[in-house]
């Protein structure tokens, strides 16, 4: 425990530094683009739309609903599968400052997990502009529950990327590789498929209701689009979920913190 | 205010082989599988063996040693940047080290955006930077360009911004590492000026050197490392003329 206490007390050390990176990337990021910050609301939206198209038109789905439904899981499906492969770069990135000072290494996963929160936080503007017209009376709920939401994403997040992080700076494939993963892993998640095209096969929905990334998506989508909190079942398998990767990350981390400075 | 020391009980330093050895995913899980033979491995490269040596305030330490004797990776280790796999480092007092200057500048940032990086790598806050940026900037002669990105200076520029930034935050144990050109002949003289400062104010310095003149005008102490072992340990000049001795033979 006491170990704990003092690694994040090396952690909060560092805060300047750490704010100054995450300033720096969110500037950097819009400084580079023309449409700037619209575009982080934008590029969802427009993938959204196409979404929306083809498959509202498949699954016979009336745009005006199923856009929002699509749009919230494209937001979170964007924080989980950059933790999974963009943020594994994190260490390589740090690579100077690595080899310069002994800072604890997990702030780099911090840095780039904050990055994708806000970027996350961001675009769910276009998120409430959607909701405005299809659902007014949603708003305040939806407002309400957004912090603790972002919390709980980001706690997943950084866990995530830490062990990404230690994965891609010891084998240099691990993007490809992963990018494969995540691309199966999308279509078994519920970012665009609706609960009820899974109820015709028993253990198709069985299969639904164990996927984490299926409560993940409820802590926003209950509250946007049915504008009440998310299931008490779907608060605890989330933190569950939160804890478990912070635990495995940590374990991680442990391990192979000090070696990472031969890897780079 | 507590004494600044540097205690260091036989460590062990040892490069892993696994970085010579390396994997991709693929090949891990293929040879898992046996499906693919494993590479031939490279062995485990023992930088330090049994380095072991004490340091209290006044001591100023010269380390020599031939290359590849483990002369920067024992100063690495006491940055806490490399990790001893045995032994202890005990270190009390704020360590401030000086090498690798020239790595680490966001070549987007401007001159100016890149004196507040560092300085808060380093561990500075962001008011202590503030108040010394005018000075950084007039340290390294930048002008103008100080708000210029960094991807347009040239190599000199770059050296004596990293040089201004590092050597105005101040520590107890400085660790000096000798490769650092600092820019042309005038802006050597002037660097040559802020360094000795340093010393001076600094309680312990260690000072990785081939220069036995300047070990000879800087350090009271000098540390001989061979093959990643503490040859001779004592006064600059018997430890400088036994290594000589011995490089005649």
């Amino acid at each position: 425990m006491e170990n704990v206490i003092s690694y994040f007390k090396k952690i909060y050390n560092t805060r300047f530094f750490l704010i100054h990176l995450v300033r720096w990337d969110i500037k950097f990021k819009f400084r580079r683009s023309k449409l700037g910050l619209l575009w982080t609301v934008l590029q969802p939206m427009l993938l959204t739309a196409i979404i929306a198209v083809v498959f509202g038109f498949v699954f016979k789905q009336p745009i005006g609903t199923y856009a929002p439904y699509i749009l919230s899981g494209i937001l979170v499906w964007d924080v989980i599968s950059a933790a999974v492969i963009g943020n594994g770069s994190s260490f390589i990135q740090a690579e100077s400052y690595i080899r310069q000072v002994s800072h604890p290494v997990m702030i780099y996963p911090i840095r780039a997990s904050l990055v994708s929160i806000i970027n996350f936080m961001l675009a769910t503007i276009g998120l409430f502009i959607w909701i405005l017209f299809v659902y007014p009376q949603n708003l305040l709920t939806a407002l309400i529950s957004l912090p603790l939401t972002a919390i709980i994403y980001f706690i997943i997040a950084w866990s995530i990327s830490v062990i990404s992080s230690h994965m891609y700076v010891r084998y240099r494939d691990y993007p490809f590789v992963m990018a494969l993963v995540m691309q199966l892993l999308w279509y078994l998640s519920p970012v665009f498929f609706k609960e009820e095209m899974f109820l015709s096969n028993p253990m198709l929905h069985g299969l639904f209701i164990l996927n984490p990334i299926t409560h993940i998506l409820m802590l926003i989508r209950q509250p946007f689009l049915y504008g009440c909190f998310a299931d008490t079942v779907s608060y605890i398998y989330s933190l569950c979920i939160a804890a478990i990767m912070l635990l495995l990350a940590w374990e991680v981390n442990k391990r192979c913190e000090k070696t990472v400075i031969y890897y780079l | 205010m507590e004494k600044s020391s540097i205690s260091v009980r036989d460590i062990y330093l040892d490069y892993p082989s696994t970085i010579y050895n390396r994997k991709t995913l693929k090949q891990t899980v293929f040879e898992l599988a046996k499906l693919q033979k494993p590479k031939t491995v490279l062995h485990d490269v023992h930088a330090l063996k049994g380095v072991s040596f004490e340091m209290v305030e006044g001591n100023r330490v010269g380390v020599i040693g031939h290359n590849g004797a483990g002369k920067s990776t024992l100063l690495k280790a006491l940055a806490g940047i490399y990790p001893i796999t045995g032994g202890e480092i005990e270190i009390k007092g704020q360590l401030q080290s000086l090498f690798d200057l020239a790595v680490g500048f966001e070549i987007d940032a401007t001159g100016r955006e890149n004196i507040a990086y560092r300085g808060l790598l380093l561990g500075e806050s962001p008011k202590s930077i503030k108040e010394k940026t005018q000075e950084i900037i007039e340290f390294a002669e930048l002008g103008e360009f100080i708000d210029y990105p960094v991807k347009s200076y040239s190599s000199g520029m770059i050296v004596r911004l990293a040089f201004a930034i590092s050597t105005m935050i101040k520590g107890d144990i400085l660790l000096l590492d000798e490769v650092f050109g600092a820019g042309d002949a005038k802006f050597m003289q002037k660097a040559k000026k802020r360094i000795m400062g340093l010393i001076e104010t600094a309680k312990i310095l260690v000072f990785v050197s081939h220069d036995f003149n300047a070990v000879r005008e800087l350090c009271n102490r000098a540390i001989w490392l061979d093959h990643g072992e503490v040859k001779m340990d004592g006064d600059v000049e018997t430890v400088i003329n036994e290594y000589l001795k011995a490089m005649e033979v």
